[in-house]
């Protein structure tokens, strides 16, 4: 019984920490992308106002810039659930092992 | 002296009657037709469309086109056609991107090429090298062109001999035969799409 209490513990510390990495990584990233061209999808580019002036003296159109940034919908979410999933399985097949074995 | 006046109040005269002739073009000093080619590096088509997530943009590379003006006194004479590749749509997803192209979205493929051909310019009003009004035209999209009347900005650069036609397009999807994958247009995704193009001509 504590070792089924052990390895829930564990679980639970490899899902929190998981979680922290895949959501603040993610949050990371996609804070750094200026607020009107932010996506919960990923983006290899977005577009911008440069904030420079055109041959008229006018605010240049956006601009493209190319950088990566990771979607909440298409990958922090399920790379969380993956995570999930996965230790989720580990914990059931432990305790199945852990059964058959006091059986 | 009398002979001196009268010369003075006729040429003050003949000055006041030429004015109009260059008071309907940002043109100023300019005279017969002017003939502008889009620059595709400066130039900009973005569009936005409010989905069922999110506020999508994206921008359109590769605008070419010209611009004619009949006569540089009246800037209504303005004619052009600006042409965009379908297929240089980006949203910076390349599967949203890939889907865009699609055939239930753009269609890239059977119709390559999104025009807006300027027939005149009406309502214009001129302040210095900047006048505004309606531009005129036929916007194919999809295979399909239909008449539109849109508000233009027409700035003239003397200095760079230089013109910034700047419009705002709405164009609604489903009057192109747009409807999207399983009817999303007008459910999913908004009907309007938004399209600010900024476009540069440089004379020829």
């Amino acid at each position: 019984m504590a070792d089924a209490k052990s390895q829930l513990k564990t679980v639970i510390a490899i899902l929190v920490v998981a979680d922290v990495l895949i959501f603040g990584g993610w949050y990371a990233m996609w804070s750094q992308v200026p607020p009107g061209s932010r996506s919960w999808f990923y983006q290899t580019s977005y577009y911008a106002e440069s904030g420079e002036k055109d041959d008229f003296g006018d605010a240049k159109p956006a601009e493209e810039v190319k950088k990566f940034t990771p979607g909440l919908i298409d990958m922090a979410l399920p790379a969380s659930f993956a995570v999930t999933a996965a230790s989720v399985g580990w914990l059931i097949l432990a305790r199945r092992k852990a059964q058959k074995q006091q059986g | 002296m009398m002979n001196r006046f009268l010369v003075t109040i006729a040429t003050v005269v003949a000055t006041l009657t030429a004015l109009p002739a260059f008071a309907d073009s940002p043109f100023t000093g300019k005279t017969g037709p002017l003939k502008f080619e889009v620059d595709t590096a400066k130039s900009s088509f973005a569009f936005n469309a409010d989905t069922a997530a999110e506020k999508v943009g994206g921008v359109a590379k590769g605008i070419t086109g010209s611009f004619s003006i009949a006569d540089a006194a009246n800037a209504e004479s303005t004619t052009g056609t600006i042409t965009v590749a379908t297929a240089k749509m980006e949203t910076g997803n390349a599967t949203r991107d890939e889907h865009m192209h699609s055939a239930e979205w753009l269609n890239a493929a059977g119709h390559p090429t999104i025009t807006f051909a300027i027939s005149k310019v009406s309502d214009l009003k001129v302040a210095g090298a900047t006048a505004t009004g309606k531009a005129h035209g036929k916007f194919t999209l999809n295979g399909i062109t239909k008449d539109i009347v849109t508000p233009v900005e027409i700035k003239y650069s003397a200095e760079k001999n230089m013109v910034k036609v700047t419009t705002d397009l709405k164009v609604p999807l489903l009057d192109h035969g747009i409807k999207g994958k399983g009817g999303a247009v007008g459910d999913k995704v908004a009907a309007i799409v938004n399209v600010k193009c900024t476009l540069f001509g440089v004379a020829k």
